[in-house]
């Protein structure tokens, strides 16, 4: 008897030791895995939407346009308490950076350039054709330019990172790549993107050339003048570069859109003229906090005198000029209802 | 499965038990939903007219494993045992997979031996315990060693839709392995008093190793965070002591149970070169609060005569005062210690080399656990309680019911009326502020003033029964009946504001979770 229950023992160890391996390989079954998540087009496509998110459109509960503002003289907030940590010395240096978008100054942050550069690296392997991989290079290139064009203002010197970075790469301890190189590597990837990128992107309103030739004219004017009043060399690559594109974009782009407080207070600008690119905001979906900051006694927020003297009135005249509330009707308060002549600042 | 072996030769007792434990856990969760049912009546997901929404989520995991016992007992005096298992888990990657975890204890009944039969009567059992055991650890989440991509909602809309896309995967390593814990353990055992006094104490150090944690520092160019590796250990040090009196004064019994308990955890290892206080360092004290010490509050003399405004804002500091770093103090803010003297108050560089100011100020692990329960009967009374409690714990609460007008739609309650106001310059809390603004937040930063005291006793359960005499109801047939009242949570001694509960302690501005429920009851019982 004990002899048979040992042998029942053994075959059922031997049983269980030979299927053991297939036993515990257990898969996710609701993930994807990067060997999975970039074979065809649609996937490049679906992986794509996630580097819109650099786009940050009108911002948050404070929109992008009025941050920069409010510790300028040209905005103050009257909340108690809510002073310009800039002009009452209490700034406090930030110790560690968040993923900013972009029109906010950039912080120490990487993990842009590591989501754009996991799409870059497996453009190789897939199942791609031969043309779509030049288009999805010439993508990938554009998102990490447009980081990095942030990245540059904020740093000048920034670590340029080409590719994703495994955790015993050498580049981790290395010092800054120089201004020099990496606004160079900015430049030539959009080029290269502006050359390969289908002309119509994916569909529209999505990154086609047109949108590759607005970043290198931005790009290129921002470096450009950046040489030039620093007395770097250099400079005539960048704003002939930008030059170049803006030419080609104002072929394409004739007219401007009309009533100028739309760029910054719409839900949908497709169909407007003159619009690249925007970020289209549905109610439940993704939405702005804009109308908020219409009027003008809105929120805590509010244009100081300075800025409004600031403005250019329609008959030519600096407003100071004019008397103040004379001033004010045309540049402020129509453009809250879209209907006035406003003038560009 | 498993198998037992007993063998008995004279004074030698030994029994061997050996076993495989073959375990396979498959979640899965489909769930489908659609707002607007048409009918409440008759729900049913095609007779609604929201946007109906599917959902999956599944997991799987195993774990294969042998496992063995061998006890070994000398005429009831020396007691060995021996236990191993070892286990294979698909929570770990291929070649990484298995581990051993032995164990091993040993008993020796004092009592029992010859050359102390002389002992005083009153020692009825004695007996000391040791042992050393080892248990893995493999609750960490399925397939970590997998780089995963989540479908999420991109921040962009094509033609009015939201797009889905992927979310990048993260750096994983595919060489870690199970964690194990490994406990240390002396006790005694003790009877005394006819066994009327049982007693035990134990003492044990736990040492969990190779806990997963991010394996090395590395600065933010990376762009994700470091891969999870067995790099990590925790070592805690525990006592438990247990008494428990039973007796009777002649027709009054009664029974009392203590229970005490403590422990200190300590984190061994980890990879923490920079010493961040912002993550778990080496040596570091589970629990421990780091906060700036509270002086005291700013008085109107700390600033340069007539700078004030009328409202006592605005002033400058005379020399020599310190402030916190981005703060522009006024009379009634709190003036914290300024240890390093730079005239700022500020955490430095946030780390054990340069704290600033910040020190450890208490640690949130309650010390001293204690549970009491006694009992007395006397001619068919019955009373026994039920008591839990703390000795010692110190706990960071920053809500409503302790900061007066917390936030600018916060609350001032009745009790919070001492705060610093001209007049009240030797008021508790510190000076508010109009929508809760400006210095406010600095007030409220973690600090010595109103680091809150966790200790308390808790009255968990009284019951008091009467049972009918036996004499009586087995005339009219009955087995039993008794009355009872009892209530639970009956009340709770602490020294937190009012309103909180030691036990419950929930982030957000309310500061309260679900209470503990005063329940109330009384009862009638009749066994037939």
């Amino acid at each position: 008897m004990k002899i048979v229950k040992i042998y029942c023992t053994l075959v059922m160890l031997i049983g269980i030791c030979s299927c053991s391996k297939d036993f515990l390989n257990k898969l996710p079954k609701d993930k994807l895995i990067p060997e999975t998540a970039f074979v065809d087009y649609n996937n490049f496509k679906t992986y794509g939407w996630s580097l819109y998110e650099q786009f940050g459109g009108y911002g948050g509960a404070i929109p992008n346009a009025m941050q920069s503002d409010l510790i300028s003289d040209n905005m103050n907030e009257t909340r108690p308490g809510n002073m310009s940590p800039y002009a009452y010395q209490t700034k406090i240096i930030p110790a560690s950076g968040n993923n900013t978008v972009t029109q906010v100054v950039a912080q120490w942050n990487f993990a842009y350039i590591r989501k754009g550069n996991i799409m870059l690296d497996h453009i190789e392997t897939s199942k791609l054709a031969e043309p779509d991989k030049l288009h999805w290079r010439a993508v990938g290139y554009f998102f990490r330019a447009l980081r990095y064009y942030d990245l540059i203002a904020s740093f000048g010197d920034v670590p340029w990172v080409g590719r994703t970075l495994s955790d015993t790469a050498a580049i981790l301890f290395q010092p800054r790549t120089p201004r020099d190189e990496v606004a160079r590597h900015v430049l030539d990837d959009l080029l290269y993107a502006e050359q390969h990128i289908k002309a119509d992107g994916d569909g529209a309103n999505t990154i086609n050339k047109n949108v590759v030739r607005a970043l290198i004219s931005r790009f290129g004017l921002f470096e450009g003048t950046w040489r030039k009043y620093h007395s770097l060399s250099g400079a005539a690559t960048y704003l002939e570069a930008a030059k170049l594109a803006s030419e080609k974009l104002m072929a394409s782009f004739p007219a401007l859109i009309p009533v100028y407080d739309d760029v910054f207070n719409s839900e949908d600008l497709s169909g407007k003229p003159g619009i690249i690119l925007f970020k289209q905001y549905a109610p439940n979906l993704i939405t702005h906090s804009n109308p908020r900051f219409v009027g003008s006694t809105s929120w805590y927020y509010d244009l100081t005198k300075d800025a409004v003297e600031s403005y250019l009135c329609t008959d030519g005249n600096r407003s100071p000029q004019v008397p103040f509330m004379q001033a004010m009707p045309i540049c402020l308060l129509n453009s809250g209802t879209g209907t006035g002549d406003c003038i560009s600042p | 499965m498993f198998a037992n072996y007993d063998k008995k030769i004279k004074r030698h007792e030994l029994s061997l038990m050996g076993g495989l434990n073959i375990e396979e856990s498959l979640y899965e969760q489909e769930r489908m939903e659609r707002d607007g049912v048409i009918s409440a009546d008759y729900p049913s997901i095609s007779q609604a007219t929201g946007v109906p929404v599917a959902l999956d989520n599944y997991s799987d995991y195993a774990v294969l494993g042998v496992f063995g016992r061998a006890n070994y007992s000398f005429s009831g005096k020396y007691l060995l045992g021996l236990t191993g298992r070892y286990d294979a888990s698909s929570r770990f990657p291929e070649g990484h997979r298995s581990g051993l975890f032995p164990s091993v204890s040993a008993g020796w009944v004092l009592t029992r031996e010859k050359f102390l039969s002389r002992l005083p009567v009153w020692m009825n059992e004695i007996k000391l315990r040791a042992s050393y055991g080892a248990v893995g650890n493999q609750a960490i989440p399925e397939y970590a060693f997998y780089p995963a991509m989540d479908a999420v909602y991109a921040d962009w809309l094509v033609g009015g839709a939201q797009v889905t896309t992927l979310t990048p995967p993260g750096l994983v390593s595919s060489n870690f392995t199970w964690a194990t814990v490994q406990t240390l353990d002396f006790g005694i055992d003790l009877g005394l008093f006819k066994n009327r006094l049982t007693a035990s104490v134990d003492w044990y150090q736990r040492d969990t190793k190779d806990m997963l944690y991010e394996g090395v520092q590395l600065p933010a160019i990376l762009g994700t965070g470091a891969p999870l590796q067995n790099v990590a250990a925790l070592q805690t040090k525990g006592f438990e002591v247990e008494l428990s009196w039973r007796d009777k004064i002649g027709a009054l019994g009664y029974r009392v149970g203590v229970n005490l308990f403590d422990s200190r955890g300590r984190i061994k290892s980890i990879k923490n070169e920079a010493g961040l206080l912002s993550q778990y360092y080496v040596d570091q004290e589970l629990g421990e609060i780091w906060g700036f010490t509270t002086d005291r509050l700013y008085t109107v003399d700390d600033f340069v005569e007539g700078s004030l405004s009328d409202n006592l804002t605005g002033g400058q500091l005379k020399e020599g005062i310190p402030r916190r770093e981005g703060q522009l103090p006024n009379p009634g803010d709190i003036l914290f210690m300024d240890y390093d003297g730079n005239g700022i108050v500020n955490a430095g560089n946030n780390t054990l080399s340069d704290p600033g100011d910040r020190r450890v100020i208490g640690n949130s692990t309650p010390r001293y656990r204690y549970n009491v329960n006694a009992g007395f009967n006397f001619k068919g009374f019955d009373l026994s309680f039920v008591i839990n409690g703390v000795v010692k714990a110190q706990q960071w609460r920053a809500n409503q019911l302790t900061f007066p007008n917390l936030y600018n739609f916060g609350a001032l309650y009745s009790d919070q009326l001492n705060y610093w106001m001209p007049g009240n310059e030797t008021a508790f809390h510190a000076r508010i502020y109009d929508q809760s603004a400006g210095n406010q937040s600095f007030n409220q930063s973690v600090q010595t003033r109103y680091l809150q005291n966790g200790a308390f006793l808790r009255m968990k359960n009284v019951t008091l029964a009467y049972s009918l005499p036996d004499a009586l109801i087995r005339k009219i047939a009955l087995e039993r009946v008794q009355t009872f009242i009892s209530i639970e949570n009956a009340f709770t001694l602490d020294r937190l504001p009012s309103g909180l509960d030691p036990e419950i302690n929930r982030s957000g501005d309310q500061g309260f979770g679900y209470p503990f429920l005063r329940l109330y009851s009384i009862g009638f019982n009749v066994s037939f």
